[in-house]
């Protein structure tokens, strides 16, 4: 019987919210604690991301055919590191302030299971198009993560959005939200009510369809 | 056929191909991007040279304006101060000499840029000397990938505030903790979790300032070592 392949529609819908890499699949996580004090750095690091997830997917997906199964994780790393070394310097040159505040994190994109998952998932399997199509689903769903946790924390500890002063500086701000323990209550926090909301969801739906039956 | 499928070459042609086409790519994008990185570096550098030399103090809130090789610092209670900043031949990956006002003025002191691996990683440090290279002034991390939330700690101005004004006559140790510290005049406490990247800055430091020391000495040609 034919395996079904998810369209590149499908790919790009399920990478947004139902396969999300943070909130669904719990990976990605490193950046997700370490960078995510404010929205600036939290911003360049999905941006590259994004880049070297779009590029390894398009190149993966592109010499699909020519893959030994025992040789493709070694094609994969390859191909993500060369990516990442291409981002970091670029950040480097034209970002220096942000390329030192990220400090060793864009190069550790290189570890971040994330894009190997896709790799392996998506990209070896179908064509170009379904893996630009779930290259930009996913990094949308981690773009969406971030932004949410990032959020949280400098709108909590900082009384900031974007390094734009929301809150009067004379109120107090839990500066606890920007150093690390804030990163883990936040993402604690934010994980628990995606469950929350899902387990929500899908006792709706199944309570309507049984009331249908 | 099936002899060369199974042979080595025949299993990691393609792994062979990729690694020669992306490195042909990063050595591309390094020719076109390390001028704009070296460039950025220079301006951290000079950014960084009077804190080092002046104290954080001096510079805390004040606007500094680099001008090729001039640097104006303006505090914060409206005081100027003008520095000149004149790279010198040597064997460390830069050497600067520091002077008041214009090359001629007095000197303050000499800044060196050194390097040697850390726990994960290259350390490149900034040491700050005194014009008689008797005494550090401060070092500055220029660049680590240290371990996250352990090693990392070598930017801290907690941890670097320990080499300030200790003497250069003997070399820099390590103490693992406070009391081992307290023991010397010339040992730093390493961070905690993280003694070998501490390790590392203190060797680093000694070797830069040894070296430093000799080509004020035995001065190269084109070297400016006026007192």
């Amino acid at each position: 019987m034919p395996v079904h392949e998810p369209t590149p529609l499908e790919r790009f819908l399920n990478g947004i919210l139902p396969e999300n890499p943070v909130y669904r699949q719990l990976l990605g996580l490193c950046p997700t604690l370490a960078v995510t004090a404010a929205m600036k750095p939290a911003m360049t690091m999905v941006g590259a991301t994004a880049f070297v997830l779009i590029c390894a997917n398009l190149i993966t997906s592109l010499i699909r055919h020519l893959l030994k199964p025992h040789l493709r994780i070694l094609v994969f790393t390859l191909t993500i590191a060369t990516f990442v070394t291409i981002a970091d310097r670029t950040l480097a040159a034209f970002a220096y302030p942000m390329s030192k505040l990220l400090g060793p994190y864009v190069p550790l994109i290189i570890v971040n299971c994330m894009i190997i998952s896709r790799c392996e998932v998506c990209s070896s399997k179908q064509g170009p198009k379904a893996a630009l199509a779930d290259a930009i689903g996913v990094s949308l769903g981690f773009l969406l993560a971030l932004a949410s946790v990032a959020t949280v924390r400098e709108i909590l500890g900082n009384g900031s959005w974007f390094g734009i002063q929301l809150v009067p500086e004379s109120f107090p701000t839990l500066i606890l939200m920007i150093l690390p323990p804030g990163a883990f209550l936040a993402l604690g926090s934010l994980l628990g009510l995606a469950t929350w909301l899902g387990q929500r969801r899908k006792a709706r739906v199944s309570a309507s369809e049984a009331g249908s039956a | 056929m099936s002899r060369l499928r199974n042979s080595y070459l025949g299993q990691a042609w393609l792994i062979l191909l990729l690694a020669g086409v992306f490195g042909a790519l990063l050595a591309a994008i390094h020719l076109e991007l390390s001028p704009r990185i070296e460039e950025n570096i220079r301006a951290e550098i000079m950014r960084e040279i009077p804190g080092l030399l002046l104290g954080g103090e001096a510079v805390t809130g004040a606007s500094i304006t680099i001008d090729g090789d001039q640097v104006s610092i303006e505090s914060a209670s409206g005081e100027s101060t003008s520095l000149t900043v004149v790279e010198q031949p040597s064997e460390a990956a830069a050497l600067y000499r520091v002077s008041e006002g214009d090359p001629e003025g007095r000197l303050l002191g000499w800044v060196a840029r050194g390097q040697d691996h850390g726990y994960a990683d290259v350390i490149e440090l900034l040491v700050g000397l005194t014009g008689d290279t008797t005494q550090i002034t401060g070092i500055y991390v220029l660049n680590q990938k240290e371990t996250p939330a352990l090693g990392d700690g070598i930017v801290r101005s907690d941890f670097r505030q320990h080499f300030a004004g200790i003497a250069t006559d003997s070399p820099l140790t390590v103490g693992r903790n406070a009391e081992e510290a307290a023991q010397s005049p010339y040992a730093i406490q390493a961070l905690t979790g993280a003694t070998v990247s501490s390790r590392s800055v203190c060797n680093i430091v000694n070797d830069t300032v040894a070296l430093v020391k000799t080509e004020i000495a035995e001065p190269a040609e084109g070297f400016d070592a006026r007192p």
